[in-house]
């Protein structure tokens, strides 16, 4: 602390000036948020050092205020990231099976087509519905069903490459996504598979279910450049297969299925 | 710090417990104080009550100023005061005592007094 002339000393008047103009400024610092700014709070302990004190003691306490709140914003802005990222891939997944859902396998199938590259580069789409599925639900309940949607889904994604998306798109309704495929007879290799895996008997709640699946297959992009067309082939080709009897796998015809351009996706309950 | 049973002074304070139970806390003049020596003083008067929350009788009119963090460790070590009475006389260790009182709010009871005599006999009434 300081030392400050008496109240009737000469240089008195001027002092108070000096240490009136010290606080001044410190409150200039304290409106310009730059909180460290002091003010001398001399030994004289008089009504001067008191304002200076008061202004430090309030610049502290400012301080403490502004950090809170940035601490607040930034508490705030961490829960409003893991929310909005919670919200998204609730927007973008199944919520029962965590597989993506229909917006998020159009707007990837969009994109497939978009960025593909000709004949040199196909995709193709399975369309694949459980047979009997209503049976699951209707004999061994809805958590006996759900559990087997689970099951189902993490057979099919088991049987899939990196660049490959699987999706539940309806109750008992899933696609695929290869991401590259050669040929349509690729692609159906690939379908056989997920039809056996799914073969394989699952426990629901004690009982041992074999699941049998339909699945169409469809190759893009020749002449199915649109994800409502080609999710629409492997549709018609999926009930194809529904005709043909439990498991089958068949490949989209044009010639045998018709002009396919439209999909009704039953929505996920 | 040099300690004897029933005081103990510190690099900025001394600190003593009365025969009537309460404790008095003197501060080195015009010495700012820090969080280190609201630390310290609060050390010391456990050290003296042993832990018991007692009466603190502050003279704070020669004290320096004291910073948020000490004013904050005080608050927060509330539970070894019964009530503090802080004796002022002059215009800064005034402002320094409202500004403990409206600002930080303390959650013990505690009081800016004039005069020694009138603290001490609020004090009294806070011996547990």
């Amino acid at each position: 602390m300081t030392t400050t002339p008496a109240p009737h000393e000469p240089d008195a008047v001027p002092d108070l000036t000096r240490r009136l103009e010290e606080v001044v400024a410190v409150i200039q610092e304290l409106a310009a948020l730059r909180f460290g700014a002091r003010a001398t709070v001399t030994a004289a302990s008089d009504i001067v050092d008191a304002v200076a004190a008061g202004v430090n003691a309030l610049g502290e306490e400012l301080a403490a205020s502004y950090d809170e709140i940035e601490q607040r914003v930034a508490d705030r802005t961490a829960e409003l990231a893991v929310a909005t990222q919670e919200l998204r891939r609730r927007a973008l997944h199944d919520d029962l099976t965590g597989l993506a859902n229909r917006t998020a396998f159009w707007d990837r199938l969009a994109h497939r087509l978009d960025v593909g590259d000709g004949p040199r580069t196909r995709c193709a789409v399975l369309f694949l519905d459980l047979d009997d599925f209503k049976t699951v639900n209707d004999t061994l309940g809805h958590r006996a069903g759900d559990q087997l949607l689970v099951d189902v889904a993490r057979r099919i994604t088991s049987q899939l490459r990196a660049g490959d998306l699987a999706a539940r798109v309806g109750g008992d309704e899933f696609v695929v996504l290869l991401d590259d495929v050669a040929t349509a007879d690729a692609a159906l290799t690939v379908a056989h598979r997920i039809s056996e895996a799914l073969r394989a008997p699952h426990e629901l709640g004690g009982h041992r279910y074999t699941a049998a699946s339909s699945i169409g297959v469809a190759v893009g992009p020749d002449g199915l450049d649109t994800p409502d067309a080609i999710v629409a082939a492997a549709d018609a080709a999926m009930y194809d297969a529904k005709r043909r009897g439990s498991d089958a796998c068949v490949v989209y015809d044009r010639e045998r299925h018709g002009q396919a351009s439209t999909v009704d996706v039953v929505p996920v309950r | 710090m040099s300690t004897e049973s029933t005081e103990v002074v510190g690099e900025k304070f001394r600190i003593w417990l009365r025969p009537d139970g309460l404790v008095e806390l003197v501060w080195a003049p015009h010495v700012p104080s820090g969080l280190q020596d609201a630390i310290a003083t609060i050390e010391a008067m456990t050290e003296l009550t042993g832990g018991r929350p007692a009466p603190l009788l502050v003279h704070t009119t020669d004290a320096g100023p004291q910073d948020r963090a000490a004013r904050m460790e005080f608050i927060r070590r509330h539970e070894v005061v019964s009530a503090v009475a802080l004796v002022v006389g002059n215009p800064l260790s005034r402002m320094m005592a409202t500004f403990f009182i409206n600002v930080s709010r303390p959650k013990s009871p505690t009081a800016l007094f004039e005069d020694e005599a009138s603290a001490v006999a609020w004090l009294q009434g806070h011996l547990v």
